[in-house]
């Protein structure tokens, strides 16, 4: 089997290294971002054409702590575009494709010593997409310009703030559906963090 | 619409940062020998540059006058600018040559007001067609010093306009007649994909570029100033 991780490209990891981070945000046209300064053709496999083109974003204010993300302790996240003027963002907002539920891939390749991409995008994160929102707080400080911020929200799992979520299955909710269905009848006596015996027999 | 070149025949300056090309690195904390590995996200990083000390003196007036115009149109970075760098020192002249091209008939004469003809002295062209983001470029140079890693050379794209890049390394050269072609690395990484012959400037090369922060002139009697510019590279 082949690892997922080229042997190489993992030892490249462990030292020094410079990388490249990308995100890539499944809504139609996707939107493929790498937070370098310069374009770079580069694709996940599976996921994007191979004459794909990643437009650098390097004016993306800030990446959430990727070793929170990647390892699986941030539920949600928001991705911000900063330092847009008002009529971009309003534009930008009002012209926003639907982000509900699209798929948002962050992923990363080492970058070699003459910045070239050693791998193609190992995807490392991936969420979906909840909504965008538009962030300007009136700036206090006169001699700084009022900044304008786009976001993305995203959740992974069921941590999406735009739809209701069952929290638990009920007897009568399963009813409603499949009178005859006896399956959750007992739900009650299952409360998270019992622990239920085994039945042995 | 062409984007304006900044003058430096205006604006002399009396002091600069030389270009150079800044990234984003991230520290990964102290180890216990003191330094931390460091991890670069930036992908090659951007070209910078500043110039200080602008001599803007009580008896021009056109120079203040450029200075509060150039203030007003770049509007804080919202407009870019052609900007030469001053890497005079570092071109691959060869002796005898003039980076200003002041060039004589050849019986040496001069044209009555003193100036001679202008031309590039220094011509270099691809060796070879790269690709958008490449860090390693063939460049061909037909007339001019050998290189040596550290010139500063422009390249005019067609959609990104004119970029400067740097050389890092010379990985090798062979040559043909008197035509050499070098094998280097470059930083910044490549913003466009150019062609085999396009023309690569290494005489006072430009790169478009925005401001950094405000253009505040202070001036001192009798209409005195010694502003200072920074000069990032630009996005749109």
């Amino acid at each position: 089997m082949t690892p997922y991780v080229d042997p190489d490209v993992a030892a490249a990891l462990r030292g020094d290294f410079s990388l490249g981070i990308f995100f890539r945000l499944g809504t139609d046209p996707a939107l493929h971002l790498s937070l370098s300064l310069n374009d770079v053709p580069i694709y996940i496999p599976g996921l994007d054409d191979e004459d794909m083109v990643y437009t650098g974003a390097g004016r993306l204010s800030s990446i959430p702590d990727l070793e929170v993300l990647v390892n699986g302790l941030a539920d949600r996240v928001s991705f911000e575009l900063n330092g847009l003027d008002l009529t971009q963002g309003d534009l930008i907002y009002d012209d926003a494709p639907d982000v509900l539920g699209a798929v948002v891939t962050v992923g990363m390749a080492p970058l070699d010593l003459r910045w070239q991409p050693t791998t193609t995008i190992i995807p490392l994160w991936t969420g979906s997409g909840d909504f965008v929102r538009l962030d300007c707080p009136p700036e206090v400080d006169r001699t700084k310009p009022r900044t304008i911020a786009l976001q993305l929200e995203t959740s992974a799992g069921d941590t999406s703030r735009m739809l209701p979520q069952l929290s638990t299955y009920t007897d009568a909710s399963q009813k409603a559906l499949y009178p005859t269905d006896t399956f959750f009848s007992r739900m009650a006596r299952y409360v998270p963090g019992l622990n239920v015996a085994w039945p042995r027999f | 619409m062409p984007y304006p070149e900044l003058s430096l025949e205006l604006l002399p300056p009396g002091r600069m940062s030389a270009p150079e090309v800044v990234g984003g690195t991230i520290e990964g904390g102290r180890t216990l020998n003191g330094f931390g590995p460091v991890a670069d996200i930036s992908g090659g990083g951007y070209v910078t540059i500043k110039y200080g000390a602008i001599n803007i003196d009580s008896n021009d007036p056109a120079r203040y006058r450029y200075y509060q115009q150039l203030a007003a149109m770049l509007a804080g970075g919202r407009r870019s600018i052609l900007v030469p760098l001053l890497t005079d020192f570092t071109a691959p002249l060869l002796a005898g040559d003039n980076l200003l091209g002041h060039i004589p008939y050849s019986d040496g004469a001069l044209h009555s007001d003193g100036s001679g003809f202008n031309q590039n002295p220094i011509v270099a062209a691809m060796g070879a067609n790269a690709a958008l983001n490449a860090g390693t470029l063939s460049i061909s140079v037909e007339r001019g010093a050998p290189l040596y890693g550290g010139e500063w050379f422009e390249i005019a794209h067609p959609n990104k306009s004119s970029r400067a890049y740097t050389i890092t390394d010379i990985d090798s050269s062979s040559s043909v007649g008197t035509t050499i072609t070098y094998i280097v690395g470059i930083r910044p990484t490549l913003r466009e994909a150019v062609s085999i012959t396009d023309f690569v400037n290494f005489r006072r090369p430009r790169c478009l570029m925005r401001v950094q922060g405000r253009m505040q002139l202070e001036v001192t009697p009798p209409w005195q100033a010694r502003p200072e510019i920074t000069f990032i590279e630009a996005f749109p």
